[in-house]
């Protein structure tokens, strides 16, 4: 009799773990939690773990010339471009208005950084580096790209701001 | 009864070797990790790898963001990589390992013969080409009031082809040229200094261990290309001074092999120095030198001629003949521009990849009279910079 | 994480041997599933909550099946065997198949279906066969039910063997968990099977892997037959070394820590006919689907007809387990054919062949199995197969004779090694009476391993082919 309840509830066990596994999966279907943080929020965040000296904001034309994006057709967009041309130095906030627009962006964003590399590799071994370094992190509905000494740091600030 | 035991007693001699040689083998093991895991542990870590001409990864720092997304993982295994003890004696192991089995080319490298490096020919990619060449007609149609030039630079792989390894799979890059060429239209001058430079191919033209023209390339280029300039009377001789001795360049770095030295030389016409100033728009740094000898003292002396690549330079000159020069170019163009200065008030060098501002505006601010894109043709055939830079700014 | 890496050789691994000789008995099995863990985790931070979720899952499954079975409660039984058999499929065929699923219907329905696309947790292919052999097993009560979660979660996690195989079955390993024993000489025949894999992996299949790689992205105009064939065959000799490589670093590594794995590969390429070489090629896998999937279904025991109709299941589910892409498919179906022709059509024939021609027949069908599974799609492979029948817009040139002379000593060398003669020559000389023989094949060995280090610092081509499966 004692028996038959531990394997009862194991069976009870079991199911949970499905239970656990679908949500598991639904979570990575889902691409994550959508996060409802204005992107000034998540931007100031980032930009507090940033080490700015070498970028500024610029706006939705640039966007549109080094990316080929349109910043309309996004819900919310961050950009900081190096000051001088030399500076690679770049931050890129994105929040999606939905998860079909992630591998174009991330696409975009990748490119952005090989075609910069091949502009520096051979020439500048600080921007090489930095590109090298550089994070593109996609969490639910944000993308992050950067390309700064303390990429590594924003990274995690952007992931926390969300 | 005999032979049974002669075998037992051979098959334990054989175990007892086995065994033996299974003992050597742990110990050889476990001394080669304990020994190159302390090694590592022990020698200090490197910023800059001379070899490679690049930074090395360094310790990355833990954060719980690059544990989540995989990054610190793929950064510390590039780290304990990058950091390996006696990293350039491995690799020299590997490349040596790698010649010895025959093999003539490294890392998009030809190893070819002579000591001589040349770039392997990238794929083009026309859409971007004809993109360029399209925005580049329009442009010159545009400021018809401006003399523009297009002048295409031949790579080594073409023009010096006897130092290919043998049966070496190379497209034609004349016939490549022959295709911008019918892209560019009529309102542009197109040069393409194959032919000049063909003339000359048994001649130090091309760096061996780096992917640029020399300056006598620079100069034969130069040579030709004065009467589309509407330079009348050119220099005849020059003074040619070497500043250095011993450069290995980007093909070195890129291939690992660093077998041969280059020498990077100065010219400078006969008869008199000439007066001048340079302005750097990304560094606002002011110099009277075209050339850097603070480069001589880095890996990459090619950065001798205006200290490497810059967004944007202006060099005002003491020549008084209104002609006002914009040189929209790559690379190849910063040991060619020396042999333009007595012809032109200024020159201003912009570098599309680096250029993020108006042109139009740029051309008019300057007073511009004369534009010469140059480029050299392996890197043009896949570069993505020069339409947006030079379309008219009001689209 | 991969075996032929700088991180693993020089921290990944002396850490794990460190952790694990210093335990008392008693912890060993814990120090080998944390570490386990980590190796996991350390690409797949994400996904190693579906391998906790594995071992969970299976261990409770396994438990309950044993208990239903010896109470006789067959209904239940039935249930949790089934259900646990569905989720262990359904993991593998969602993260697997999904994407090519959803593209596939995208191509053929009106609408759009949008997905996003997901990784492929690494080495699910074969920890779900491995879990699966163990619930089959249990089901079956051919094994005893696993009661300790420690020693089951060292099965289905153990690092040698996870990413890439061999598929171990349960059965094989049962005993060894609780009871092996390492020697010096045993860790010292581990080495020697790490040192020779590393070798193949990283001398041997990266660099003949170059001659493929380049050729196959020559343009049109200079993809001459010569090239082609060059390139197939460089395939051909990556694939061996690269996977069979792999299997001896598993092997070796699993010996270190006491376990014996069986052989995966026995020089396939020396094969005289493609059944003989299916049992030589990935030897693990085949035993697999023999014992789970054909024999079940009837094997060749119920008449020519339906013994037909399960040789194809077998060979569509082979194929479907490489990859999901229909080149996967084909290439299992193109096995299929060959092996029912062979079995019922061709034996007689073949075998009255001289053994040369018979070895031919044997690689040339391989050899163009190969090209169909490297190919990025079907499309590609058709082209690939014509430029090599002379069917290319480039028939001569002289990109052939270029690769030629670039790899033509490491395919020599290649060749010589996927036989089995290199092998038993320094078994041999392990053994033999003259000194210097000895110190030789030590020395080759000890070569061997800093060649290895040496291209894996300057590791700028460092793929691993079976990731993708």
């Amino acid at each position: 009799m004692m028996r038959e309840k531990i394997e009862d509830n194991l069976k009870v066990v079991n199911f949970i773990l499905i239970a656990l596994l679908i949500v598991f999966i639904a979570h990575l279907l889902s691409g994550g939690k959508t996060s409802s943080t204005p992107v000034e929020t998540v931007a100031a965040k980032v930009t507090a773990a940033a080490d700015l000296t070498n970028v500024t904001q610029a706006d939705s034309q640039k966007l549109k010339k080094y990316y080929g994006l349109n910043a309309n057709d996004y819900e919310g967009v961050a950009f900081y471009l190096g000051n001088s041309n030399m500076d690679v130095d770049e931050i890129l906030i994105v929040r999606m208005k939905d998860s079909a627009q992630e591998n174009a962006l991330k696409d975009a964003m990748q490119t952005r950084i090989d075609t910069q590399t091949q502009s520096f590799e051979g020439y500048g071994v600080n921007q090489t580096k930095l590109l090298k370094d550089a994070v593109i992190d996609v969490k639910g509905n944000y993308a992050l790209l950067v390309v700064n000494e303390k990429a590594a740091e924003e990274d995690e600030a952007f992931r926390k701001s969300l | 009864m005999d032979l049974k035991e002669q075998r037992n007693k051979k098959r334990r001699m054989q175990r007892r070797r086995r065994d033996h040689f299974r003992r050597v083998m742990t110990a050889f093991f476990i001394v080669s990790l304990v020994l190159v895991t302390v090694l590592n542990l022990v020698i200090p870590d490197r910023k800059f790898s001379d070899q490679e001409n690049r930074m090395l990864t360094q310790k990355p720092h833990l954060t719980w963001a690059g544990i989540q997304s995989g990054s610190f993982m793929k950064e510390f295994e590039n780290y304990y990589a990058d950091q390996f003890f006696a990293r350039d004696a491995w690799i020299s192991i590997k490349l040596g390992l790698e010649r010895a089995s025959g093999k003539r080319e490294s890392n998009g490298v030809f190893l070819g013969k002579k000591g001589h490096l040349l770039e392997k020919p990238n794929e083009p990619d026309w859409d971007g080409v004809q993109k360029n060449m399209q925005a580049v007609s329009e442009f010159a149609a545009n400021h018809s009031g401006l003399s523009t030039t297009f002048c295409m630079v031949p790579n080594a792989f073409s023009v010096q082809s006897q130092y290919l390894p043998k049966d070496a799979p190379v497209r034609s890059q004349a016939e490549d040229l022959a295709k911008i060429q019918s892209m560019a239209g009529d309102s542009v001058r197109f040069v393409d200094l194959t032919g000049a430079l063909k003339q000359h191919a048994s001649e130090y033209i091309y760096y061996k261990t780096d992917h640029h023209w020399t300056s006598l390339g620079a100069r034969y280029g130069f040579e030709a290309l004065t009467g589309t300039l509407g330079i009348d009377q050119p220099a005849a001789d020059y003074d040619v001074y070497t500043v250095a001795a011993d450069f290995q360049g980007t093909l070195a770095s890129k291939s690992g092999y660093h077998g041969t030295d280059d020498t990077v030389t100065v010219y400078q016409p006969k008869g008199g120095e000439q007066e001048y100033i340079v302005e750097y728009a990304d560094t606002g740094v002011k110099t009277t030198s075209v050339y850097s000898s603070e480069a001589l003292k880095q890996k990459d002396k090619y950065q001798v001629f205006f200290g490497g690549n810059h967004t944007r330079i202006t060099i005002s000159t003491t020549v008084a003949n209104d002609k006002n020069l914009l040189v929209i170019k790559d690379s190849f163009a910063n040991c060619f521009v020396p042999f333009l200065l007595p012809y032109y008030q200024t020159i201003t060098i912009v570098d599309p990849r680096y250029y993020y501002d108006s042109i139009d505006t740029l051309i008019e601010n300057n007073s511009i009279t004369d534009v010469l894109f140059l480029y050299n043709a392996n890197t043009f055939v896949q570069d993505n910079s020069l339409a947006d830079v030079i379309a008219p700014s009001d689209k | 994480m991969i075996f032929s890496s700088i991180f693993f050789l020089f921290v990944f691994l002396p850490l794990t041997l460190l952790a694990y000789f210093f335990v008392p008995k008693k912890a060993k099995n814990v120090v080998l599933l944390i570490c386990s863990l980590i190796f996991y985790a350390w690409g797949e931070p994400v996904y190693v909550l579906l391998m906790v979720f594995s071992i969970l899952y299976n261990y409770i499954s396994g438990v309950e099946i044993d208990f239903y079975r010896r109470r006789g409660k067959t209904a239940q039984l039935r249930f949790i065997f089934w259900l646990a058999v569905g989720v262990n499929l359904g993991i593998l065929g969602f993260f697997k198949y999904y994407g090519f699923l959803l593209e596939n219907l995208n191509r053929i329905l009106p609408f759009t279906i949008k997905y996003t696309p997901l990784a492929l947790p690494i080495g699910i292919s074969f920890y779900t066969f491995q879990t699966l052999s163990y619930i089959i097993d249990v089901y079956r009560g051919t094994v005893d039910v696993q009661k300790n979660l420690i020693n089951f979660g060292l099965y289905i996690t153990m690092f040698p063997q996870l990413i890439a195989g061999p598929i171990v079955r349960y059965a094989d390993i049962e005993k060894q968990l609780t009871d092996r024993k390492v020697t010096r000489e045993g860790f010292g025949q581990g080495v020697k099977f790490f040192l020779k894999g590393l070798a193949k992996k990283v001398l041997l299949a990266n660099n003949i892997g170059m001659a493929y790689t380049a050729i196959s992205a020559l343009p049109a105009d200079q993809f001459s037959t010569l090239a082609a064939w060059i390139g197939a065959i460089a395939y051909t000799l990556q694939i061996y070394f690269d996977f069979s490589g792999y299997s001896d670093m598993a092997i070796g590594l699993g010996k270190m820590f006491g376990f014996t794995f069986m052989m995966n590969f026995d020089h396939p390429y020396i094969s005289s006919s493609i059944t003989e070489f299916w049992r030589r090629w990935h030897i693990s896998l085949s035993t697999w689907f023999r014992e789970y999937v054909y024999i079940p279904l009837g094997g060749n025991r119920v008449g020519t007809a339906k013994a037909i109709r399960n040789l194809f299941i077998v060979w569509i589910l082979t194929g479907f387990w490489h990859g999901a892409a229909w080149n996967f498919v084909v290439w299992g179906l193109y096995y299929g054919v060959l092996l029912v022709l062979e079995k019922y059509v061709l034996r007689p024939v073949i075998e009255r062949l001289p053994s040369a021609v018979r070895h031919l027949y044997a690689l040339f069908f391989i050899v163009i199995g190969w090209v169909i599974f490297s190919a990025p799609s079907l499309s590609a492979a058709a082209r690939y197969i014509r430029v090599m029948f002379g069917g290319g817009s480039a028939a001569s040139g002289s990109a052939g004779v270029y690769y030629l002379y670039n790899y033509l000593l490491v395919l020599v060398i290649g060749a010589v090694c996927s036989g089995p003669g290199v092998t038993a020559e320094m078994n041999r000389c392990i053994v033999a009476k003259e000194r210097w023989k000895r110190v030789f094949v030590t020395g080759v060995y000890a070569a061997a391993f800093v060649c290895s280090i040496a291209f894996l610092v300057n590791a700028t081509y460092n793929p691993f082919l079976y990731f993708r499966f």
